[in-house]
């Protein structure tokens, strides 16, 4: 059934291709060959910056096709959702429940699909032939969260497949390793990320990060871009040139896309020393002080699994395995953010 | 309830994991998760094995230096707040029989020195919940989206 409602919605991509330019862009996410199908330049536009430092060679066979187009493109609407057969309460609905979850998830034993209610963004993913569709309404009404981590709910199934685990933690260091910074929105991991830019620490990611546990725990780079509240922009001068959406500042978080402005400060990753869940405490110093893993756990993975439709179990297990085998602090934030990459080059050095 | 009907961890919906003895406990359904230690995850571990509340009491009382009512007060009281908050509920298909052992490797017998027993708290977080709340990506609005089939 499912897949019977992919090939048909993968038809309408077809169409819309057919009916406009379609552009193809390749990349390379966690050293995987990802092509991106845009059915219009326009959601190009929209959706490829946050993918920008990642850009990679055409390959003939990628390890994952995503086919993205919306309504303007399309010759025929989209073919009606097919959670009607699979309401609420059958087997293949996992979460069905409008009025607490953002997310109408379902799944068989070959197909991923998603409807995220806000951003209205449709999302499947055919596990067998590694081809993934991914459908807007109207490229021009993209949410700023969804230019910003474009394709996450995507790249969360297909990452299975690679052992990897997409996470909801930021991430900055030197090619000589990393720290994760892990909490829930608000927690203070965006300001810490870009108060690292004006230093010697790399920048791979302030909210999403692909993370593979194969031998040592590495962090990869998916998304190069940053959002922060306009009183985090007050925080860092330098960055108020490079917001991206400066005419909805009262609606949104500013937007930017790093590798446009610091391309030599983004990097595609490194291994990953140590957990920093950031705290904002109001001190005047900001501190380390020692977490546990049951610490780290709990800033980590509820906001990681409410994020991805789909996670359960064995997310939390693989989080609760980095917890084990790396060592975890507070990072408790205080008024003195300039220290803050000092601090962590500090823990860097003796993790 | 029936003290002898035995008890499940309500999977998949509810996920968990161990540090030492202390849980981390994440419910699907509701947003919610929880933390608790020592005598809880000593109670969840008996309730993981599949035990009824009558037997989850008397392994307690075995491994703790407690009265056997309060330990029963306690216990009966925790498996409630459990049950409340959708983490564990009755396994219908599984009645307790007198004779089966439940009791994990861990156990400790009567003649092993008993640990002290302090009481279990459940500590439940609920910003997950505000988090979705507050986060843009809810409100609901089929505007965009085609019809669904006709019946």
């Amino acid at each position: 059934m499912l897949l019977s409602y992919f090939n048909d919605a993968f038809k309408n991509f077809s169409d819309a291709a057919k009916n406009a330019t379609p552009v193809d862009q390749y990349y390379a996410i966690a050293n995987n060959p990802v092509q991106l199908r845009f059915a219009t330049s326009r959601l190009a536009r929209a959706l490829s910056p946050a993918l920008e430092h990642l850009v990679g060679e055409h390959v003939l066979s990628p390890s994952l096709t995503v086919c993205l187009w919306d309504n303007a493109a399309a010759k025929d609407p989209m073919p009606p959702f097919p959670w009607k057969e699979f309401a609420p309460g059958t087997p293949n609905i996992e979460s069905a429940n409008e009025g607490t979850n953002p997310v109408i998830y379902f799944k068989d034993e070959r197909i991923h699909g998603a409807y995220q209610i806000g951003s209205k963004t449709f999302s499947m993913l055919d596990t067998k032939r590694n081809i993934a569709l991914f459908w807007v309404p109207d490229a021009g009404k993209i949410t700023y969260y969804e230019r910003s981590s474009p394709l996450r709910t995507i790249f969360q199934w297909w990452a299975k497949k690679y052992s990897l685990q997409l996470l909801h933690a930021g991430a900055v260091g030197t090619n000589a390793g990393g720290i994760l910074l892990v909490g829930e929105g608000g927690s203070g991991k965006s300001t810490t990320a870009l108060a690292c830019l004006d230093s010697e620490l790399f920048y791979v990611s302030d909210d999403y990060c692909l993370l593979d546990m194969d031998s040592h725990p590495y962090a990869h780079s998916v998304y190069c871009s940053a959002k922060i509240g306009r009183e985090g922009v007050a925080r860092f001068p330098y960055l108020i040139s490079a917001v991206e959406n400066k005419e909805r500042l009262q609606e949104e978080k500013a937007l930017f896309f790093l590798n446009k402005h610091w391309p030599k400060k983004v990097s595609k990753g490194f291994s990953v020393r140590a957990l920093l869940i950031p705290r904002i405490m109001g001190l005047k110093r900001t501190k380390l002080t020692p977490a546990s893993p049951r610490n780290a756990l709990m800033a980590l993975a509820p906001s990681t699994i409410f994020q991805f439709p789909g996670a359960g179990q064995e997310d939390l297990t693989f989080m609760a395995e980095l917890t084990r085998c790396i060592p975890s602090f507070f990072l408790e934030l205080g008024k003195d953010v300039d220290s803050i990459p000092d601090i962590i080059l500090d823990a860097l050095s003796k993790n | 309830m029936n003290k002898d009907l035995r008890l499940r961890i309500n999977k998949p919906s509810v996920v968990y994991e161990k540090f030492d003895d202390e849980l981390v406990l994440i419910n699907l359904d509701s947003g919610n998760y929880y933390s608790f230690e020592k005598v809880g995850a000593d109670i969840w571990g008996v309730v993981q094995n599949g035990a009824s509340e009558t037997e989850i009491i008397e392994e307690i009382s075995q491994r703790y230096a407690e009265s056997l009512s309060t330990i029963e007060d306690v216990v009966k009281k925790f498996l409630s707040e459990l049950k409340e908050e959708g983490l564990i509920v009755p396994d219908e298909t599984q009645k307790a029989e007198s004779t089966k052992s439940f009791h994990n490797k861990n156990s400790i017998g009567s003649e092993t020195e008993k640990l002290i027993f302090e009481f279990p708290v459940l500590s439940k977080f609920t910003n997950m919940q505000d988090f979705l709340l507050v986060d843009p990506i809810h409100e609901i609005d089929y505007t965009d989206w085609p019809k669904n089939k006709p019946e």
